[in-house]
Protein backbone atom coordinates (compact mmCIF):
# COMPACT_ATOMS: atom_id res chain seq x y z
CA UNK A 1 0.00 0.00 0.00
CA UNK A 2 2.47 2.52 1.34
CA UNK A 3 3.08 5.16 -1.45
CA UNK A 4 0.15 3.80 -3.65
CA UNK A 5 -2.32 6.06 -1.49
CA UNK A 6 -0.54 9.32 -2.30
CA UNK A 7 -0.73 8.60 -6.02
CA UNK A 8 -3.87 10.01 -7.53
CA UNK A 9 -3.53 12.47 -4.28
CA UNK A 10 -0.35 13.71 -5.37
CA UNK A 11 -0.92 13.91 -9.06
CA UNK A 12 -4.31 15.89 -7.99
CA UNK A 13 -2.60 18.57 -5.89
CA UNK A 14 0.33 19.01 -8.61
CA UNK A 15 -2.54 19.81 -11.09
CA UNK A 16 -4.06 22.29 -8.41
CA UNK A 17 -0.75 23.99 -7.27
CA UNK A 18 -0.92 25.32 -11.32
CA UNK A 19 -3.93 27.53 -10.43
CA UNK A 20 -2.03 28.82 -7.31
CA UNK A 21 -0.97 32.46 -8.58
CA UNK A 22 3.24 33.15 -9.47
CA UNK A 23 4.93 35.97 -8.75
CA UNK A 24 4.51 37.60 -12.40
CA UNK A 25 0.53 37.17 -11.84
CA UNK A 26 0.75 39.09 -8.76
CA UNK A 27 2.92 41.74 -10.79
CA UNK A 28 0.38 42.32 -13.07
CA UNK A 29 -2.75 42.38 -10.88
CA UNK A 30 -0.80 44.75 -8.66
CA UNK A 31 -0.24 47.15 -12.20
CA UNK A 32 -4.30 46.83 -12.40
CA UNK A 33 -4.85 50.69 -12.40
CA UNK A 34 -8.00 50.30 -10.26
CA UNK A 35 -9.75 47.69 -8.20
CA UNK A 36 -12.43 47.10 -11.31
CA UNK A 37 -8.99 46.24 -13.63
CA UNK A 38 -8.69 43.95 -10.65
CA UNK A 39 -11.61 42.18 -10.69
CA UNK A 40 -11.57 41.35 -14.21
CA UNK A 41 -8.07 40.09 -14.11
CA UNK A 42 -8.85 38.25 -11.54
CA UNK A 43 -11.83 36.37 -13.61
CA UNK A 44 -9.33 34.38 -14.95
CA UNK A 45 -8.11 32.84 -12.44
CA UNK A 46 -10.03 30.46 -10.04
CA UNK A 47 -11.21 33.20 -8.42
CA UNK A 48 -13.08 33.90 -11.95
CA UNK A 49 -15.82 31.01 -10.63
CA UNK A 50 -17.38 33.27 -8.34
CA UNK A 51 -17.42 36.63 -9.64
CA UNK A 52 -20.20 37.44 -12.07
CA UNK A 53 -21.58 40.15 -14.11
CA UNK A 54 -23.10 41.63 -10.71
CA UNK A 55 -19.94 41.01 -8.50
CA UNK A 56 -17.99 44.42 -7.20
CA UNK A 57 -15.17 44.79 -5.75
CA UNK A 58 -16.34 45.33 -2.50
CA UNK A 59 -17.58 42.02 -2.07
CA UNK A 60 -13.86 40.57 -2.55
CA UNK A 61 -14.20 38.70 0.73
CA UNK A 62 -16.91 36.79 -0.58
CA UNK A 63 -14.95 35.89 -3.04
CA UNK A 64 -11.68 34.89 -1.78
CA UNK A 65 -13.92 32.69 1.13
CA UNK A 66 -16.02 31.02 -1.27
CA UNK A 67 -12.37 30.28 -3.13
CA UNK A 68 -10.60 29.19 -0.06
CA UNK A 69 -13.76 27.07 1.31
CA UNK A 70 -13.69 25.24 -2.35
CA UNK A 71 -10.12 24.67 -2.05
CA UNK A 72 -9.83 23.19 1.58
CA UNK A 73 -13.12 20.40 0.98
CA UNK A 74 -10.85 19.65 -2.38
CA UNK A 75 -7.84 18.89 -0.09
CA UNK A 76 -10.63 17.33 2.98
CA UNK A 77 -11.88 15.08 -0.03
CA UNK A 78 -8.34 13.75 -1.63
CA UNK A 79 -5.65 14.09 1.24
CA UNK A 80 -4.59 10.58 2.45
CA UNK A 81 -3.60 11.55 6.10
CA UNK A 82 -5.80 13.86 7.29
CA UNK A 83 -4.40 13.97 10.68
CA UNK A 84 -1.57 16.54 9.06
CA UNK A 85 -4.08 18.45 7.09
CA UNK A 86 -6.60 18.73 9.61
CA UNK A 87 -3.95 20.58 11.99
CA UNK A 88 -4.37 23.44 9.19
CA UNK A 89 -8.28 23.20 9.47
CA UNK A 90 -8.35 22.74 13.43
CA UNK A 91 -7.01 26.63 13.43
CA UNK A 92 -10.49 27.29 11.71
CA UNK A 93 -12.00 25.55 15.59
CA UNK A 94 -9.85 27.54 17.27
CA UNK A 95 -10.71 31.03 15.85
CA UNK A 96 -14.55 30.09 15.80
CA UNK A 97 -14.40 29.05 19.53
CA UNK A 98 -12.61 32.28 20.33
CA UNK A 99 -15.21 34.57 19.02
CA UNK A 100 -17.99 31.85 20.27
CA UNK A 101 -16.27 32.50 23.88
CA UNK A 102 -16.01 36.22 23.50
CA UNK A 103 -19.67 36.75 22.70
CA UNK A 104 -20.86 34.81 25.19
CA UNK A 105 -18.89 36.49 27.83
CA UNK A 106 -20.02 39.75 26.00
CA UNK A 107 -23.33 38.42 25.95
CA UNK A 108 -23.68 39.57 22.58
CA UNK A 109 -25.14 37.73 19.50
CA UNK A 110 -22.53 37.25 16.47
CA UNK A 111 -23.89 35.93 13.19
CA UNK A 112 -21.74 35.20 10.15
CA UNK A 113 -18.44 36.26 11.98
CA UNK A 114 -17.56 32.20 11.80
CA UNK A 115 -15.07 30.54 9.60
CA UNK A 116 -16.72 27.58 7.90
CA UNK A 117 -13.41 25.64 7.34
CA UNK A 118 -13.15 24.29 10.79
CA UNK A 119 -13.70 20.46 11.35
CA UNK A 120 -16.63 21.06 14.34
CA UNK A 121 -19.45 22.73 13.34
CA UNK A 122 -20.40 25.94 14.89
CA UNK A 123 -23.76 24.74 16.36
CA UNK A 124 -21.31 21.90 17.92
CA UNK A 125 -19.16 24.35 19.37
CA UNK A 126 -21.60 26.82 20.74
CA UNK A 127 -23.46 23.93 22.42
CA UNK A 128 -20.23 23.06 24.32
CA UNK A 129 -19.60 26.42 25.17
CA UNK A 130 -22.76 27.07 26.44
CA UNK A 131 -22.90 23.89 28.20
CA UNK A 132 -25.58 22.53 26.44
CA UNK A 133 -24.11 19.13 25.13
CA UNK A 134 -21.10 17.57 24.85
CA UNK A 135 -20.25 17.29 21.10
CA UNK A 136 -16.74 14.72 20.29
CA UNK A 137 -13.70 17.65 20.36
CA UNK A 138 -10.18 17.66 19.33
CA UNK A 139 -8.80 17.13 22.61
CA UNK A 140 -6.27 20.45 22.94
CA UNK A 141 -9.30 22.21 22.09
CA UNK A 142 -11.30 20.37 24.45
CA UNK A 143 -9.23 21.01 27.35
CA UNK A 144 -8.55 24.38 26.70
CA UNK A 145 -12.32 25.16 26.42
CA UNK A 146 -12.53 23.32 29.65
CA UNK A 147 -10.46 25.22 31.53
CA UNK A 148 -11.07 28.95 30.11
CA UNK A 149 -15.24 27.92 31.08
CA UNK A 150 -13.77 27.07 34.49
CA UNK A 151 -11.90 29.99 35.07
CA UNK A 152 -14.05 32.64 33.13
CA UNK A 153 -15.03 34.55 35.62
CA UNK A 154 -11.46 35.39 36.74
CA UNK A 155 -9.68 35.36 32.96
CA UNK A 156 -10.08 38.31 30.30
CA UNK A 157 -10.84 38.65 27.06
CA UNK A 158 -7.15 38.39 26.24
CA UNK A 159 -6.11 35.94 28.60
CA UNK A 160 -9.06 33.39 26.66
CA UNK A 161 -7.83 34.50 23.37
CA UNK A 162 -4.11 33.74 23.98
CA UNK A 163 -4.48 30.65 26.19
CA UNK A 164 -6.33 28.89 22.77
CA UNK A 165 -3.82 30.60 20.25
CA UNK A 166 -1.28 28.95 22.63
CA UNK A 167 -2.81 25.76 23.02
CA UNK A 168 -3.07 25.37 19.42
CA UNK A 169 0.30 26.10 18.26
CA UNK A 170 1.69 23.42 20.90
CA UNK A 171 -0.72 21.06 19.68
CA UNK A 172 0.75 21.67 16.51
CA UNK A 173 4.18 20.87 17.20
CA UNK A 174 3.33 17.95 18.67
CA UNK A 175 1.37 16.30 15.88
CA UNK A 176 4.00 17.17 13.64
CA UNK A 177 6.59 15.77 15.45
CA UNK A 178 6.82 12.90 13.06
CA UNK A 179 6.94 15.21 10.27
CA UNK A 180 10.71 16.89 9.98
CA UNK A 181 9.75 19.82 7.88
CA UNK A 182 6.29 20.25 9.73
CA UNK A 183 8.26 20.01 12.84
CA UNK A 184 10.46 22.83 11.56
CA UNK A 185 7.71 24.76 10.44
CA UNK A 186 5.95 24.79 13.44
CA UNK A 187 8.84 25.59 16.22
CA UNK A 188 10.12 28.40 13.38
CA UNK A 189 6.59 29.57 13.45
CA UNK A 190 6.17 29.61 17.70
CA UNK A 191 9.86 31.63 17.12
CA UNK A 192 8.56 34.06 14.95
CA UNK A 193 5.36 34.66 16.96
CA UNK A 194 6.93 35.18 19.93
CA UNK A 195 9.67 37.74 18.37
CA UNK A 196 6.49 39.71 17.10
CA UNK A 197 4.66 39.63 20.32
CA UNK A 198 8.11 40.72 21.99
CA UNK A 199 8.46 43.01 19.60
CA UNK A 200 4.79 44.68 20.02
CA UNK A 201 4.73 44.97 23.78
CA UNK A 202 8.65 46.07 24.07
CA UNK A 203 7.98 48.75 21.65
CA UNK A 204 4.71 49.89 21.70
CA UNK A 205 3.72 49.06 24.81
CA UNK A 206 6.61 48.40 27.38
CA UNK A 207 4.54 45.85 29.21
CA UNK A 208 6.26 42.36 30.19
CA UNK A 209 3.52 40.70 31.96
CA UNK A 210 1.85 40.72 28.79
CA UNK A 211 4.35 39.80 27.21
CA UNK A 212 5.65 36.71 29.30
CA UNK A 213 1.57 35.34 29.30
CA UNK A 214 1.81 35.41 25.54
CA UNK A 215 4.66 33.39 25.25
CA UNK A 216 4.34 30.13 23.30
CA UNK A 217 6.79 27.68 24.27
CA UNK A 218 8.06 24.95 22.05
CA UNK A 219 10.23 27.10 20.03
CA UNK A 220 13.74 27.34 19.24
CA UNK A 221 13.91 30.22 20.94
CA UNK A 222 13.71 30.16 25.00
CA UNK A 223 11.51 32.43 26.66
CA UNK A 224 15.21 33.91 28.89
CA UNK A 225 16.45 35.07 25.85
CA UNK A 226 13.63 37.64 25.31
CA UNK A 227 13.63 38.33 29.28
CA UNK A 228 17.49 39.01 29.09
CA UNK A 229 16.38 40.94 25.99
CA UNK A 230 13.82 43.35 27.71
CA UNK A 231 16.23 46.01 29.52
CA UNK A 232 18.11 46.49 26.52
CA UNK A 233 17.71 49.60 24.92
CA UNK A 234 18.84 49.16 21.25
CA UNK A 235 17.67 45.95 20.09
CA UNK A 236 20.23 44.08 17.34
CA UNK A 237 19.08 41.06 15.21
CA UNK A 238 22.14 39.25 16.17
CA UNK A 239 20.82 39.45 20.03
CA UNK A 240 17.82 36.72 18.77
CA UNK A 241 19.34 34.42 16.28
CA UNK A 242 21.28 33.71 13.70
CA UNK A 243 17.90 32.00 11.84
CA UNK A 244 16.21 35.07 11.98
CA UNK A 245 18.92 37.74 11.74
CA UNK A 246 18.37 39.36 8.43
CA UNK A 247 14.03 39.80 8.97
CA UNK A 248 14.47 41.10 12.11
CA UNK A 249 17.52 43.31 10.99
CA UNK A 250 14.86 44.66 8.50
CA UNK A 251 12.27 45.08 10.76
CA UNK A 252 14.06 47.06 13.18
CA UNK A 253 15.58 49.37 10.70
CA UNK A 254 11.96 49.65 9.53
CA UNK A 255 10.80 50.17 12.94
CA UNK A 256 13.10 53.04 13.79
CA UNK A 257 11.85 54.60 10.22
CA UNK A 258 8.28 54.37 10.06
CA UNK A 259 7.72 52.92 13.60
CA UNK A 260 5.41 50.00 12.36
CA UNK A 261 6.06 46.18 12.42
CA UNK A 262 4.26 45.51 9.14
CA UNK A 263 7.87 44.50 7.97
CA UNK A 264 8.30 42.12 10.58
CA UNK A 265 5.06 40.43 9.88
CA UNK A 266 5.41 40.25 6.26
CA UNK A 267 9.01 38.94 6.92
CA UNK A 268 7.14 36.47 8.91
CA UNK A 269 4.68 35.31 6.65
CA UNK A 270 7.68 34.96 3.71
CA UNK A 271 9.59 33.12 5.67
CA UNK A 272 7.23 30.87 7.01
CA UNK A 273 5.83 30.03 3.45
CA UNK A 274 9.25 30.08 2.23
CA UNK A 275 9.86 26.83 5.01
CA UNK A 276 6.75 24.77 3.25
CA UNK A 277 8.23 25.72 -0.84
CA UNK A 278 10.84 22.58 0.18
CA UNK A 279 7.60 19.96 0.62
CA UNK A 280 6.43 20.85 -3.58
CA UNK A 281 9.70 18.14 -3.62
CA UNK A 282 8.19 15.59 -1.45
CA UNK A 283 6.08 13.25 -3.70
CA UNK A 284 4.70 11.05 -0.95
CA UNK A 285 4.20 12.49 1.88
CA UNK A 286 1.60 14.47 4.01
CA UNK A 287 3.33 17.71 3.88
CA UNK A 288 2.65 18.91 0.34
CA UNK A 289 -0.81 19.32 0.98
CA UNK A 290 -0.52 20.93 4.27
CA UNK A 291 1.52 23.47 2.28
CA UNK A 292 -0.86 23.86 -0.62
CA UNK A 293 -3.64 25.29 1.55
CA UNK A 294 -1.13 27.55 3.53
CA UNK A 295 -0.02 28.81 0.05
CA UNK A 296 -4.23 29.43 -0.68
CA UNK A 297 -4.12 31.49 2.34
CA UNK A 298 -1.24 33.28 1.83
CA UNK A 299 -2.55 34.13 -1.93
CA UNK A 300 -5.95 35.06 -0.41
CA UNK A 301 -3.96 37.57 2.10
CA UNK A 302 -2.18 38.98 -1.05
CA UNK A 303 -5.69 39.35 -3.13
CA UNK A 304 -6.92 40.88 0.09
CA UNK A 305 -3.82 43.12 0.57
CA UNK A 306 -4.51 44.42 -3.06
CA UNK A 307 -8.57 44.91 -2.54
CA UNK A 308 -8.44 46.66 0.23
CA UNK A 309 -5.15 48.45 -1.03
CA UNK A 310 -6.81 49.95 -4.32
CA UNK A 311 -10.40 50.36 -2.60
CA UNK A 312 -8.61 52.69 -0.42
CA UNK A 313 -6.54 54.35 -2.57
CA UNK A 314 -3.23 53.28 -0.76
CA UNK A 315 0.02 54.46 -2.62
CA UNK A 316 1.55 51.82 -5.17
CA UNK A 317 4.80 51.96 -3.60
CA UNK A 318 2.46 51.06 -0.24
CA UNK A 319 0.60 48.39 -2.12
CA UNK A 320 3.87 46.43 -2.74
CA UNK A 321 5.46 46.99 0.15
CA UNK A 322 3.00 44.98 1.92
CA UNK A 323 2.80 41.98 -0.36
CA UNK A 324 3.56 39.03 0.57
CA UNK A 325 5.96 36.30 -1.81
CA UNK A 326 4.05 33.84 -3.86
CA UNK A 327 4.53 30.03 -3.20
CA UNK A 328 4.95 29.00 -7.16
CA UNK B 1 -42.17 105.98 16.47
CA UNK B 2 -43.44 107.17 19.36
CA UNK B 3 -45.19 106.10 22.46
CA UNK B 4 -49.08 106.81 23.27
CA UNK B 5 -49.13 108.78 26.51
CA UNK B 6 -50.30 111.65 28.22
CA UNK B 7 -48.27 114.63 27.95
CA UNK B 8 -47.46 115.60 31.30
CA UNK B 9 -44.30 116.52 33.47
CA UNK B 10 -45.33 113.01 35.34
CA UNK B 11 -44.69 111.06 32.19
CA UNK B 12 -41.88 113.48 31.37
CA UNK B 13 -39.91 112.31 34.34
CA UNK B 14 -41.09 108.94 34.07
CA UNK B 15 -39.83 108.54 30.42
CA UNK B 16 -36.12 110.57 31.21
CA UNK B 17 -36.02 107.78 34.31
CA UNK B 18 -36.87 104.89 31.41
CA UNK B 19 -34.45 106.14 28.81
CA UNK B 20 -31.38 106.69 31.58
CA UNK B 21 -32.16 103.08 32.15
CA UNK B 22 -32.39 102.02 28.48
CA UNK B 23 -29.11 104.01 27.77
CA UNK B 24 -26.93 102.60 30.64
CA UNK B 25 -28.58 98.68 29.65
CA UNK B 26 -27.49 98.99 26.09
CA UNK B 27 -23.68 99.87 27.66
CA UNK B 28 -23.63 97.39 29.67
CA UNK B 29 -25.15 94.58 27.02
CA UNK B 30 -22.95 96.19 24.21
CA UNK B 31 -19.88 95.46 26.89
CA UNK B 32 -21.29 92.00 27.29
CA UNK B 33 -21.60 91.72 23.67
CA UNK B 34 -18.27 92.79 22.95
CA UNK B 35 -16.61 90.29 25.62
CA UNK B 36 -18.70 87.47 24.29
CA UNK B 37 -17.81 87.97 20.78
CA UNK B 38 -14.02 87.95 22.02
CA UNK B 39 -14.44 84.85 24.00
CA UNK B 40 -16.26 83.39 20.73
CA UNK B 41 -13.67 84.54 18.62
CA UNK B 42 -11.14 83.18 20.88
CA UNK B 43 -13.07 79.44 21.17
CA UNK B 44 -13.11 79.20 17.29
CA UNK B 45 -9.59 79.40 17.17
CA UNK B 46 -8.89 77.09 19.55
CA UNK B 47 -11.23 74.94 18.22
CA UNK B 48 -9.76 75.31 14.85
CA UNK B 49 -6.41 74.08 15.88
CA UNK B 50 -7.86 71.27 17.64
CA UNK B 51 -10.00 70.29 14.60
CA UNK B 52 -6.94 70.09 12.36
CA UNK B 53 -4.94 68.38 14.63
CA UNK B 54 -7.94 65.62 14.92
CA UNK B 55 -8.29 65.53 11.51
CA UNK B 56 -4.60 64.48 11.51
CA UNK B 57 -4.34 62.30 14.20
CA UNK B 58 -7.80 60.28 12.60
CA UNK B 59 -5.81 60.19 9.46
CA UNK B 60 -3.36 58.70 11.07
CA UNK B 61 -5.21 55.86 12.99
CA UNK B 62 -7.25 55.03 10.03
CA UNK B 63 -4.08 54.63 7.90
CA UNK B 64 -3.21 52.37 10.34
CA UNK B 65 -6.34 50.47 10.76
CA UNK B 66 -6.08 50.29 6.80
CA UNK B 67 -2.64 48.58 7.34
CA UNK B 68 -4.32 45.71 10.04
CA UNK B 69 -7.76 45.55 7.36
CA UNK B 70 -5.20 44.82 4.57
CA UNK B 71 -3.87 41.63 6.23
CA UNK B 72 -6.68 40.59 8.57
CA UNK B 73 -10.09 39.43 7.31
CA UNK B 74 -13.08 41.41 7.99
CA UNK B 75 -14.18 38.55 9.96
CA UNK B 76 -10.65 38.42 12.25
CA UNK B 77 -10.88 41.97 12.58
CA UNK B 78 -14.38 42.40 13.88
CA UNK B 79 -13.92 39.78 16.63
CA UNK B 80 -10.69 41.38 17.27
CA UNK B 81 -11.99 44.79 17.73
CA UNK B 82 -15.31 43.53 19.20
CA UNK B 83 -15.26 44.10 23.09
CA UNK B 84 -13.15 47.93 22.59
CA UNK B 85 -13.25 50.29 23.77
CA UNK B 86 -12.65 49.77 27.71
CA UNK B 87 -13.93 51.42 30.55
CA UNK B 88 -14.22 55.65 30.47
CA UNK B 89 -14.82 57.50 33.43
CA UNK B 90 -16.25 61.28 32.73
CA UNK B 91 -16.82 64.35 34.94
CA UNK B 92 -18.84 67.47 33.54
CA UNK B 93 -19.62 70.51 35.17
CA UNK B 94 -20.78 73.93 34.18
CA UNK B 95 -19.24 77.43 34.30
CA UNK B 96 -20.22 80.73 33.52
CA UNK B 97 -18.79 83.30 30.71
CA UNK B 98 -20.77 86.47 31.15
CA UNK B 99 -23.03 84.84 32.89
CA UNK B 100 -23.93 82.53 29.99
CA UNK B 101 -23.30 78.55 31.78
CA UNK B 102 -21.36 76.67 29.56
CA UNK B 103 -20.34 73.02 29.73
CA UNK B 104 -16.84 71.18 31.35
CA UNK B 105 -16.14 68.26 30.06
CA UNK B 106 -13.43 66.13 31.65
CA UNK B 107 -11.98 62.68 30.97
CA UNK B 108 -11.38 61.41 34.14
CA UNK B 109 -9.81 58.15 33.88
CA UNK B 110 -9.47 55.29 30.70
CA UNK B 111 -8.45 52.10 31.08
CA UNK B 112 -7.21 50.42 28.27
CA UNK B 113 -7.11 46.41 28.06
CA UNK B 114 -5.60 44.11 24.92
CA UNK B 115 -9.35 42.37 24.46
CA UNK B 116 -7.53 40.41 22.10
CA UNK B 117 -4.25 37.63 21.68
CA UNK B 118 -1.24 39.47 19.91
CA UNK B 119 -0.63 35.91 18.14
CA UNK B 120 -3.07 36.07 15.51
CA UNK B 121 -3.82 39.28 14.81
CA UNK B 122 -1.72 42.26 13.49
CA UNK B 123 0.86 45.11 15.18
CA UNK B 124 -1.05 47.32 13.05
CA UNK B 125 -4.16 46.82 15.07
CA UNK B 126 -2.29 47.72 18.09
CA UNK B 127 -1.01 50.47 16.60
CA UNK B 128 -4.51 52.06 15.15
CA UNK B 129 -6.10 51.15 18.30
CA UNK B 130 -3.34 52.99 20.42
CA UNK B 131 -3.70 55.98 17.90
CA UNK B 132 -7.19 56.30 18.36
CA UNK B 133 -7.52 56.03 22.64
CA UNK B 134 -4.78 58.78 22.17
CA UNK B 135 -7.39 60.66 20.26
CA UNK B 136 -10.33 60.17 22.30
CA UNK B 137 -9.65 62.95 25.34
CA UNK B 138 -8.77 65.67 21.94
CA UNK B 139 -12.21 64.71 20.99
CA UNK B 140 -13.87 64.95 24.63
CA UNK B 141 -12.38 68.42 24.64
CA UNK B 142 -13.40 69.20 21.16
CA UNK B 143 -16.88 68.02 22.13
CA UNK B 144 -16.91 70.59 24.93
CA UNK B 145 -15.59 73.66 23.04
CA UNK B 146 -18.44 72.99 20.32
CA UNK B 147 -20.70 72.87 23.06
CA UNK B 148 -19.37 76.06 24.40
CA UNK B 149 -19.16 78.18 20.75
CA UNK B 150 -22.91 76.43 20.18
CA UNK B 151 -24.15 78.24 23.32
CA UNK B 152 -22.26 81.27 22.96
CA UNK B 153 -23.34 81.60 19.30
CA UNK B 154 -27.10 81.79 20.60
CA UNK B 155 -26.47 84.18 23.37
CA UNK B 156 -24.49 86.26 21.16
CA UNK B 157 -27.75 86.25 18.68
CA UNK B 158 -29.47 86.59 21.99
CA UNK B 159 -27.61 89.94 23.36
CA UNK B 160 -27.16 91.62 19.21
CA UNK B 161 -30.98 91.56 19.17
CA UNK B 162 -31.55 93.23 22.73
CA UNK B 163 -28.47 95.56 21.89
CA UNK B 164 -30.16 96.65 18.20
CA UNK B 165 -33.96 96.95 20.53
CA UNK B 166 -32.38 99.04 22.48
CA UNK B 167 -30.31 101.08 20.30
CA UNK B 168 -32.79 101.58 17.24
CA UNK B 169 -36.00 100.58 18.41
CA UNK B 170 -36.39 101.90 22.64
CA UNK B 171 -34.05 104.76 22.82
CA UNK B 172 -34.90 106.46 19.58
CA UNK B 173 -38.77 106.41 20.53
CA UNK B 174 -38.13 107.20 24.30
CA UNK B 175 -36.55 110.39 22.95
CA UNK B 176 -38.87 111.04 20.52
CA UNK B 177 -41.69 110.88 23.17
CA UNK B 178 -39.87 112.93 25.49
CA UNK B 179 -39.04 115.46 22.54
CA UNK B 180 -42.35 115.65 21.73
CA UNK B 181 -44.06 115.73 25.75
CA UNK B 182 -41.64 118.80 25.91
CA UNK B 183 -42.50 120.02 22.96
CA UNK B 184 -46.20 120.15 24.42
CA UNK B 185 -45.44 121.29 27.42
CA UNK B 186 -43.61 124.28 26.22
CA UNK B 187 -46.50 125.16 23.98
CA UNK B 188 -48.72 125.04 27.05
CA UNK B 189 -46.48 127.21 29.07
CA UNK B 190 -46.34 129.68 25.86
CA UNK B 191 -49.96 129.70 25.45
CA UNK B 192 -50.26 130.12 28.85
CA UNK B 193 -47.98 133.28 29.54
CA UNK B 194 -49.94 134.57 26.18
CA UNK B 195 -53.20 133.95 28.00
CA UNK B 196 -52.04 135.74 30.91
CA UNK B 197 -50.60 138.43 29.06
CA UNK B 198 -53.51 139.01 27.29
CA UNK B 199 -55.85 139.28 30.67
CA UNK B 200 -53.34 141.71 32.03
CA UNK B 201 -53.78 144.09 29.21
CA UNK B 202 -57.88 144.02 29.52
CA UNK B 203 -57.92 144.58 33.06
CA UNK B 204 -55.20 147.73 32.53
CA UNK B 205 -57.38 149.16 30.03
CA UNK B 206 -60.46 148.75 32.01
Amino acid sequence: MGDSKYAYPTGALRAKENTIIDRHKINSLADAENEYALLNLLRETIYGDFITEETTPSSFENILSLTFQRECNFIKEITPEPNITNLFFLKYDFFNAKALMKSSILDVQTENLYKDIGLISIDDLKSYINEESKPKLNNALKETLDSIIKDKKNINLFEIETRLDKSYLHYALEQSDHYLLLKDFHKSWIDLTNICSFLRFKLDSDEIELFKYSFVYGGYLEKSVFLNLWKEEMLKSSDFSNRYKSLIETALEEYQKEKTLEIMEKGKDNFLLKKLQNAKYLSFAPEPFYAFLLARENEIKILRILFVGMINKMSREKIRKMLRVSYV
Amino acid sequence: MEIKVSPNRMVLLQLKKQLSMAIRGHKLLKDKQDELMRKFISFIQNYRSRREAIDEMLAEGYRKFLGARAIMSRIELFNATEALPNQIEIKTDEIRIMNTRVPVIELVSMKSHKNYSTITTSASLDASLKDFSEILPVIIKLAELEKRIEILAIELERTRRRVNALEYVLIPTLEDTIHEISMKLGENERATLTRLMKIKDIVRRH
